[in-house]
């Protein structure tokens, strides 16, 4: 109970950061996804009720602040933490590089469903905007990794 | 009575001429009598300093830290009135626009950033309690900022320029050559369907046109730097740099019409 308590908590300092600090530490424009770091750890430590209820949150916290039609993360969050549930009892994600693998692999395949589903709701991302956006996020995201969970392994004590 | 025989008064002569001799070379003496005593003085110097270092060690210690602690209140003083003068400076400027726009406006803080990286839009510190509504514009100094999509009582988001979503019509200040400059995510923009035969060059002002009633004529979005043709050769269009840098944003000002 605590440690779900102490990663929500920790989830919403997240999201000040993703809109308050990391938009001036960009890489090329980009900068990494907190969220979807918590959604990949949510899943692979959590139990399926809370990783989907941690995922559903990140999801909607970021469409709160983002310009977005409303709907595409709190959709698309439990959809990808619900997958790598499936994936972590096929592979064995428990090493910090593999883990970092699983973000960049799973930020990558975010980012290529997210246009895809932009697109079709009207919003007509440049292909090569969409591959300097998505290869950077991924990389950035996956490279703080190993930062951000040393910390939620410290204050959600995983 | 003192009894001066020849003898001493010699003497004291003698005595007197030597001194008053030596008093003028001094001077003369000084220079190689220092060059000669320089090195063994720096070697005691020296030693001195460290024995005293070594004997105060303790004081020493004590006055650094205390230094130390003093050096750091200070900088940190220093640094907070720099930020003070640069906001001052910022919003001198940001008053000095609002007063010369005829244009009723409201300045704004910006509390927040887009969490995605396939939008691009700011929050801001004001909302529909301040008179802020949907469709606003809004300004710096230096340009176009983007548009309020949403407010809330004390909060506001506005799409910036540079978002895939927002289109503004825009013409070129020189030629007065109309186009549509769209976002592309990045650092610049793209000004789209300009005829081939376009009049329009590097450097150029780009300024909105004012065709729509969103955005007011005249507000400066950027300057060309590069003009390329479409891949259908139908038209061309430019690169355009923002006016703006949307990175950099921290007051901005929202159009009343």
């Amino acid at each position: 109970m605590i440690r779900k308590k102490n990663f929500i908590l920790l989830m919403f300092l997240f999201a000040l950061l993703q809109v308050s600090l990391l938009p001036y530490l960009r890489l090329y424009g980009t900068k990494p996804d907190l969220f979807l770091i918590c959604v990949v750890v949510a899943s692979l430590y959590f139990d399926v009720e809370s990783a989907l209820l941690i995922s559903l949150l990140c999801g909607i916290l970021k469409d709160i602040f983002s310009v977005n039609v409303f709907g595409l993360n709190t959709f698309f969050m439990p959809v990808f933490s619900f997958l790598l549930m499936k994936v972590s009892r096929k592979l064995a994600l428990e090493d910090t590089p593999v883990l970092c693998a699983a973000i960049f692999l799973t930020t990558f395949f975010y980012a290529i469903v997210s246009r895809i589903a932009l697109g079709y709701l009207g919003t007509v991302v440049p292909f090569w905007a969409f591959l300097r956006i998505s290869l950077i996020e991924s990389l950035y995201t996956a490279a703080i990794f190993p930062l951000v969970f040393l910390l939620i392994k410290k204050i959600a004590r995983l | 009575m003192l009894k001066l025989n020849r003898k001493s008064i010699i003497a004291a002569t003698l005595l007197l001429a030597f001194l008053f001799l030596i008093s003028v070379l001094i001077p003369t003496l000084r220079k190689p009598v220092l060059n000669v005593f320089n090195l063994p003085m720096a070697v005691f110097s020296f030693f001195r300093q460290e024995l005293g270092g070594l004997i105060f060690f303790h004081s020493n210690l004590v006055q650094a830290q205390k230094l130390k602690s003093k050096v750091d209140l200070l900088r940190k003083q220093l640094n907070d009135r720099n930020e003070l003068y640069l906001e001052n400076t910022r919003l001198r400027s940001l008053l000095s626009f609002k007063e010369t726009i005829p244009y009723k406006v409201i300045a704004a803080r910006v509390i927040g950033r887009d969490p995605s990286n396939w939008s691009s839009a700011i929050i801001i510190d004001k909302g529909s309690s301040n008179g802020i509504k949907n469709g606003f514009v809004s300004v710096t100094f230096y340009g176009l900022v983007g548009r309020v999509i949403e407010t809330s009582a004390t909060a506001s988001k506005i799409m910036l320029l540079n978002d895939s979503n927002l289109n503004v019509s825009a013409i070129v200040q020189r030629s007065r050559q109309e186009g549509l400059v769209c976002g592309s995510l990045g650092g610049s923009l793209i000004m789209k369907y300009l005829p081939k035969d376009s009049d329009i060059r590097k450097s150029d002002i780009i300024l909105t046109s004012g065709l729509t009633n969103i955005y007011p004529k005249g507000l400066a979005v950027g300057m060309v730097v590069d003009i390329g043709q479409e891949f259908s050769s139908l038209t061309n269009y430019a690169i355009i740099r923002p006016a703006v840098d949307f990175s950099a944003l921290e007051e901005v000002l929202v159009i009343i019409p």
